[in-house]
């Protein structure tokens, strides 16, 4: 499988949820977004931490579950990660086809921390279809 | 006797009072005017067949620099007086037109990076904008003339009530803005300027009468504050949640080519397919919004 994502999705997705970030919640609203230095942060997961793997579905995993867990922001995490997760699959031409309420219990249970990398590569191979 | 000066959003203001252009105000506002209020002189602006107690009220095009333009008024000349408001409205005027200006225009983007806005200041600039949504008319300014022919100008408990919210947290984040810039060596002068204004100029003012020490301007310009405002109404927390809901759509401020522009311009983008990104974003944030929103809520 072709498979990548530029760097720059990790940043365009934050200034995506600027801009159309309309929400129960509004996450947009939040200014830890702003003052969040994208392009360290990214390098940290993609530099910083030896352990990132290399394959592609289970690198987007890891950033996946790293986004919601990691907290770095106050609040929003989850979503973000989410539509970060959702993006660097439509990007290339992939998508993950399966209900809004099990997807949903899915990211709740990423929340949760009761995912490891490999539960959501799992999760998210069974489901992949090509766009 | 009563005039009321309308500021229309659609369809051509003659009388009433001038055009703002709603698509312009969507698309940038580069010259929306929201805030430079000018009654039209006598002799040469208002057309010969308006009566003698007609007045115009005239939003001219405002420049960076024409400051002075802002809410001055000039009654009719058989009133035989000429008022021109002084600072604190002036630059509370200023300051929430900067503020609309950079929030919705083609700098939106410069200003949020760097500016380093407050989301609660930033939501005051998008109640002022409801203050005039597309289709609607709303009032801004009322003015007045008493028995003794006396001019009054009051403006609308809505605006007052926005402006004063913005005025103090003009007087609380301030210091901190300013701190915040002087101790960065990345501020360009831009910036430096906008500090120096803001620290040079705190605005020292209440919409409550007491804070007016000039009587006439007191008598002619009587302005609503807080105080006057039906409870529960309009409240600024009310004006936001209309258009909390509002489409996907309705949140573009500027044209997809100036979004798009945005990141052309950013460094950071360099790798990015702009447009494939701009155009897959939305397509993903739609389909993915009932997820997005509970997970929001959660």
């Amino acid at each position: 499988m072709e498979f990548s994502y530029p760097k720059t999705l990790f940043l365009y997705v934050f200034r995506h949820i600027e801009r159309y970030g309309e929400l129960e919640t509004p996450i947009y609203e939040n200014r830890h977004y702003r003052e969040l230095n994208y392009v360290s942060y990214f390098d940290i997961l993609e530099n910083g931490i030896a352990a990132i793997p290399s394959d592609p579905i289970k690198r987007i995993a890891f950033v996946y579950r790293e986004l919601t867990n990691a907290h770095l922001i106050p609040d929003g995490n989850k979503q973000f990660a989410y539509f970060f997760l959702k993006m660097a699959f439509e990007y290339n031409s992939w998508e993950i086809k399966e209900k809004d309420t099990i997807l949903l219990e899915f990211a709740l249970k990423v929340a949760k921390n009761e995912c490891e990398v490999d539960d959501i590569v799992e999760f998210i191979e069974k489901r992949l279809v090509p766009k | 006797m009563e005039y009321q000066f309308v500021v229309k959003l659609d369809g051509e203001g003659v009388r009433e009072g001038l055009v703002i252009d709603a698509e312009k105000l969507v698309d940038g506002l580069k010259d929306f005017i929201l805030f430079s209020h000018r009654i039209i002189s006598y002799n040469n602006l208002i057309p010969k067949d308006i009566s003698e107690n007609e007045f115009h009220l005239y939003i001219t095009k405002f420049e960076d620099n024409c400051f002075a333009n802002v809410l001055e008024f000039k009654p009719r000349p058989t009133l035989n007086n000429y008022i021109s408001i002084e600072s604190p409205w002036q630059k509370a005027a200023r300051k929430i037109y900067e503020g609309l200006k950079a929030f919705f225009g083609n700098n939106r983007k410069y200003f949020l990076d760097n500016y380093k806005i407050s989301w609660e200041r930033a939501n005051l600039f998008k109640a002022l904008r409801n203050m005039f949504p597309k289709g609607k008319t709303r009032s801004t300014i009322i003015v007045r003339k008493n028995k003794e022919n006396i001019l009054s100008c009051e403006f609308t408990p809505q605006f007052v009530s926005l402006a004063n919210q913005w005025i103090e947290l003009e007087k609380k984040e301030t210091p901190k803005l300013v701190a915040k810039w002087k101790g960065s060596e990345l501020v360009d002068d831009k910036i430096k300027i906008k500090a120096w204004l803001l620290s040079g100029e705190l605005i020292n003012f209440k919409f409550p009468e007491d804070s007016f020490k000039n009587l006439e301007f007191l008598e002619l310009f009587r302005i609503y504050g807080d105080y006057n405002r039906e409870p529960g109404k309009n409240t600024l927390a009310e004006i936001t949640n209309v258009d909390r809901y509002h489409s996907i759509q309705d949140e573009f401020d500027v044209s997809e080519e100036q979004y798009i522009q945005s990141f052309s311009d950013d460094p950071e983008y360099e790798d990015l397919d702009y447009q494939k990104m701009v155009n897959l974003g939305y397509e993903v944030y739609k389909k993915n919004f009932p997820v997005l929103k509970l997970l929001g809520e959660d």
